[in-house]
């Protein structure tokens, strides 16, 4: 089992390095896709798996990621990766600003701030016609292979995007194992807790929102970059609720989750618009319920065979987080 | 550091069976498809529509597309090829769409792509770079020909010719007429306020422009805005239930105005059958036979269609206009393909440029579906007509609005 252990990630490694060759740049755009949308559900399994905030807003952030990249390419000549980077801070500093009323308000409320985003942003864009393109959208500037690669655009953004999502999980798994991480559990669990530990929730609201949106950002640019042309559709309020769906069907505190989420919403609409016009949304609700209630009806089922106490299955896991949120703030104090 | 190492190992091990999965799925559809591109092989269509979402009902451009093919493989094919019809949701979101278009080039080898409405926009680069056509139904003015998208084509109207064509009839009637536009908020309001301005003259003047968003189905605070002013005729562009709940709310607040429609919104299964007797009077120009309309009830041709669209799209509303839409958009296609023997490519593209009918079905009499190089577009030809309660009855003769270039916007 040890040995099995030690050669996951490499294997993982290496098959990602291997499917450039093996797949075909239709199937690579497809995982290059999955990728990009798993960096931005990962931000929000942040915000909402362990700040325990929920964002409808999502697609708007991933806007303003997608829009600056190519608006900075194609208006004003700056290269794809510092593009990227500065779209990344400019969502950054908007997340910061839209995660201000975090100070005060949470829960539902703060939702619907964020909802109001994602109506807002397709709007603007089709109001600023002249610079976003309007309905009609924006052609991004095509991606560059460097140093001379013998690699399709396709393979090299299907490499970019790996390598960018692997940095991102690394980053998030350590954020999540960290003292901060625990602090956010902490505020999710109870504010008092937080507060007693000495973790502000309004300050951790602001600065994840921050860290989540640059995310989206990162994502966003990195999505637009492999699609090509920027539309208001494209970051409707639709997909903000398919970004959300992602984070919950994969299960909101995980990394590999995120990407299993990512995956179900590029590939699911080839499979289920045979399903009917509410084929879709029928698929989806189905999946949600498995989630929610799942892991319950397994328990219950192998509770009647006699193998799990269900009292003492359901009493541990929510005082978990708090328990470890407050040993984080003894050692830190 | 991460959580248990156990869990880790699982999560890894999902990860590698779900990349395998997804990728062996896509990879057998390729396999496929490879061999369909062999000489010998079917011609694929792919076909790029809204089968789920709010714009579901447009669904149906698809089974039209299917119902003529199928009638065109049972009597042979096409330079005997069998000819494939491959359709995806988009779920009219412009990255769906987007890859789709992508599948059906890189995957299916389509021979040519078909696809609906204002996202078809968003396509335009890849197809270009991709070199395979596009045929987009979308009647937006910034789709008509252009150099940089030499490779996109479009089935429907430029709208502007719809409503300049209106907008004559209307000067010539109403030398006075007060006109207002209430239109969704997008490309598509200034295309039609550009048609109106080009098509009103003397006296007759666009003096109102209402628009409203993507996401407004309740128009009646527009309406009442417009009500407060002197318009005499309002042209409003919405989806078929939000034009009918309009209509009826115009008639039951006693407003007097002449309503203008438009005929991909206004069709009397999608929208006049709902409003009754409150559309009559309604004014719009049309090109395409109404299928619902009792006019054609024992008409020839509509009956041709009926029969092709009930033996090979079985259980499809042959009523709905989009039903229509779809299978005179494989009407054309099918006549280019034959030309140009199956080719996609700048064949099928010199094919459908040489387009020249007045006898393909589901048009008007006398309406010729010609390719006009200056817009890129098949129709000019326009008859103004005037919903009775029950049927779109005729006004005047057909008209001929000149093509107005791509440039002209």
């Amino acid at each position: 089992m040890r040995t099995s252990r030690r050669f996951a990630t490499p294997v993982m490694v290496l098959l990602c390095v291997v499917l450039t060759w093996i797949l075909s740049d239709y199937q690579l755009y497809n995982l290059t896709q999955v990728g990009a949308l798993a960096i931005v559900v990962l931000g929000l399994n942040l915000l909402m798996g362990h700040l325990g905030s929920i964002s409808a807003g999502h697609s708007a952030l991933m806007g303003v990621g997608g829009y600056g990249t190519v608006l900075l390419t194609t208006r004003a000549d700056v290269p794809g990766p510092f593009a990227i980077v500065l779209a990344t801070l400019a969502t950054c500093v908007a997340g910061l600003i839209v995660g201000l009323p975090a100070l005060r308000i949470r829960g539902l409320s703060f939702a619907l701030v964020t909802l109001g985003l994602a109506i807002v942003f397709p709007e603007l864009v089709i109001h600023f016609s002249g610079l976003t393109g309007g309905a009609n959208g924006l052609a991004s500037a095509p991606v560059a292979v460097p140093f001379g690669l013998a690699l399709t655009q396709v393979q090299w953004m299907y490499l970019v995007v790996a390598v960018s999502l692997a940095v991102v999980v690394f980053g998030f798994l350590l954020v999540a194992s960290s003292a901060y991480g625990r602090g956010l559990d902490a505020v999710r669990v109870s504010e008092d807790l937080a507060n007693s530990c000495g973790v502000s929730p309004g300050r951790a609201g602001v600065l994840t929102f921050g860290v989540s949106a640059a995310l989206a950002g990162f994502g966003g640019g990195l999505y637009q970059l492999s699609l090509g042309t920027a539309t208001p559709d494209t970051y409707s309020f639709s997909l903000s609720l398919s970004l959300v769906f992602a984070s919950v069907i994969g299960g909101m505190r995980g990394a590999i989750g995120a990407i299993v989420g990512a995956a179900f919403i590029i590939y699911a609409p080839n499979y289920t618009a045979s399903l009917g016009n509410h084929g879709p949304q029928l698929i989806y609700a189905l999946l949600i319920l498995a989630v929610v209630y799942g892991r319950r009806v397994i328990e219950l089922l192998r509770a009647r065979r006699g193998t799990v106490d269900l009292r003492v299955d359901t009493d541990v896991t929510p005082a978990e987080p708090a328990r470890q949120a407050t040993a984080s703030a003894a050692q830190r104090s | 550091m991460f959580g248990t190492r156990i869990s880790q190992r699982r999560a890894v091990g999902a990860l590698v069976c779900l990349t395998a999965a997804m990728t062996s799925l896509t990879a057998c559809r390729s396999s496929s498809s490879d061999s369909d591109s062999d000489s010998g092989g079917p011609i694929v269509v792919g076909v790029t529509v809204p089968q789920s979402g709010a714009l579901a009902s447009y669904g149906v451009i698809a089974k039209g597309i299917q119902a003529y093919f199928g009638s065109v493989n049972a009597s042979g094919g096409i330079s005997g090829h069998k000819v494939e019809v491959k359709v995806l949701d988009d779920g009219y979101q412009a990255a769906q769409s987007l890859n789709n278009v992508r599948k059906f080039v890189q995957q299916d080898h389509a021979s040519l792509v078909v696809g609906f409405g204002a996202i078809t926009s968003a396509d335009r680069d890849y197809m270009q770079s991709a070199k395979v056509p596009l045929i987009a139904i979308n009647g937006n003015a910034d789709m008509n020909r252009s150099e940089k998208y030499s490779y996109i084509r479009t089935e429907l109207s430029d709208q502007r010719i719809d409503v300049i064509a209106d907008a004559k009839a209307t000067s010539a009637a109403h030398p006075d007429a007060k006109v207002a536009l209430l239109s969704i908020n997008s490309d598509i309001a200034d295309t039609l306020a550009d048609g109106l301005t080009r098509g009103l003259s003397g006296g007759a003047k666009l003096t109102q422009k209402q628009l409203y968003p993507a996401t407004a189905t309740d128009l009646t605070a527009y309406v009442n805005k417009l009500k407060s002013t002197d318009v005499t005729d309002v042209f409003i562009n919405a989806a078929a239930p939000t034009l009918a709940a309009t209509m009826k709310y115009i008639h039951q607040i006693g407003w007097k105005v002449r309503v203008h429609v438009f005929q991909n919104n206004a069709s009397i299964a999608a929208a006049m059958s709902l409003v009754g007797n409150a559309a009559t009077g309604a004014i719009s120009s049309f090109y395409f036979k109404d299928p619902a309309d009792p006019r054609w009830a024992s008409d020839a041709d509509m009956e041709k269609y009926r029969d092709i669209v009930g033996k090979y799209a079985a259980g499809t509303d042959a009523n709905n206009l989009f039903t229509l839409v779809g299978f005179t958009t494989a009407e054309a296609a099918a006549d280019a393909l034959g030309r140009s023997d199956g080719e996609g490519g700048t064949k099928f593209l010199d094919a459908w440029d040489k387009i020249d009918s007045t006898t393909m079905i589901g048009y008007l009499p006398g309406v010729r579906v010609a390719y006009d190089p200056i817009d890129g577009r098949l129709f000019h030809s326009e008859q103004i007509v005037e919903f009775d309660g029950k049927s779109w009855q005729p006004v005047g003769d057909l008209q001929t609005v000149p093509a107005i270039p791509s440039s002209g916007q």
